[in-house]
């Protein structure tokens, strides 16, 4: 059996036998396995803790655009009710000139022809325009009812987006504190973890790390023993290969070290 | 030629004729108060105190009446046109259809004997 063969069986042995179920108590690759689960738990957490403070931040801003929305529609309202104070006015001052048209025209017609005649006609040509403009200030007056009618159905509408953003807002707070609590408690299950192997973290870690790049080099080993020029392959690789070997003698525990070799 | 009429087209349950020798002028309604126990309502108009004939409930302008010397307010009519009208027997006529003349003093004079009743005469 060449040295490379040996190698390769020692680093099987080594690498399969940790994927077997263990009837040892503990076993680091395990105890790592758990550690790099609480890990990603809490990586997850985090981008879960970084999505709630973003979605809550937006559902603020919605909050104070409603708010803003809101404001600008009381202002409308407001504009409204002075165009119909204003359109009081017109209606008022189109009233006093019909008057003024139907008085003329009597007068006129009680002097008499010809000295009244073009009081007569001056009067009733008022009425005439005035009853034209109260036509077209009653449609005036129609669409201004209508423009009050949309905004208060605006407000209403506003309303009820503001107390949704409320509540939007208010559940998302209640989010992100749920999620800073799991955050906490994946925290709290790594301290458990720790607690209950007895594992330094870091150790894990690097034992899943050479353990992950023994696999490595069992695969590269695996593939140039099978090929036609492996003798000289294993001469070329035997410089970098021997002190790894003696690492990984130096590391076996006692009971599975062979004296004779 | 037919003569001409001076007055007023008034609209209540159809068109009425209010000739210029009664009416004198068309205002704005101020407030009527009632007078209680009385079918005539009082009004400030120009200044003076006049009496309102309510001749309907509507809303709208007044027009002042010269009733044998006394100022008389009419309420509830809606004014839709004045100046010369052509005369008729019984009034004047408007786009081809005789409009009667309201007779102003004999409503006055409805009203204040339904408040006022004649005494009765005794027997001698």
């Amino acid at each position: 059996m060449s040295t490379i063969d040996r190698v390769l069986g020692n680093l099987r042995t080594s690498v399969l036998g940790s994927q077997r179920p263990r009837i040892r108590s503990r076993n680091l690759l395990d105890d790592a396995n758990l550690f790099e689960s609480q890990n990603r738990a809490a990586v997850a957490q985090q981008t879960a803790v970084s999505a709630a403070l973003t979605v809550g931040a937006t559902a603020q801003e919605q909050r104070t655009a409603v708010e803003a929305v809101a404001e600008r529609t009381a202002i409308l309202v407001t504009h409204g009710r002075d165009m119909r104070g204003a359109a009081d006015q017109v209606r008022e001052s189109l009233d006093r000139i019909k008057l003024v048209g139907l008085n003329a025209a009597l007068e006129g017609a009680r002097i008499g022809e010809p000295a009244g005649a073009a009081l007569v006609t001056i009067g009733e040509e008022v009425r005439t325009l005035v009853v034209k403009a109260l036509d077209s200030f009653n449609e005036h007056r129609n669409l201004l009812a209508q423009a009050e009618t949309e905004r208060e159905r605006l407000i209403r509408e506003i309303e009820q987006a503001r107390r949704t953003a409320a509540t939007l807002a208010d559940e998302m707070l209640r989010a992100q504190s749920a999620q800073r609590d799991a955050r906490d408690r994946v925290e709290d299950l790594g301290e458990e973890i720790r607690r209950a192997t007895g594992t330094d973290p870091e150790v894990a870690k690097s034992v899943s790390e050479a353990a992950e790049h023994a696999r490595g080099l069992l695969e590269a080993l695996s593939s140039l023993s099978s090929k036609t020029q492996g003798t000289l392959a294993s001469r070329s690789l035997w410089p970098t290969i021997e002190p790894l070997l003696r690492v990984i003698r130096d590391l076996r525990p006692e009971s599975a070290r062979d004296p004779g070799k | 030629m037919s003569a001409r009429t001076a007055g007023l087209l008034v609209k209540l349950d159809h068109l009425w004729f209010l000739p210029a020798e009664i009416a004198r002028k068309v205002v704005r309604p101020p407030k009527v108060s009632d007078v209680p126990g009385v079918p005539l309502g009082i009004a400030l108009v120009d200044g003076r105190v006049v009496s309102v004939i309510r001749v309907s409930s509507n809303n709208g302008d007044l027009v002042l009446c010269d009733v044998n010397g006394e100022t008389v307010a009419l309420s509830g009519f809606e004014v839709v046109a004045s100046g010369a009208f052509t005369a008729s027997a019984d009034g004047v006529v408007h786009e081809g259809r005789e409009i009667r003349t309201f007779d102003v003093s004999a409503t006055l004079d409805a009203r204040r004997a339904s408040t006022f009743p004649p005494p009765a005469s005794s027997s001698p």
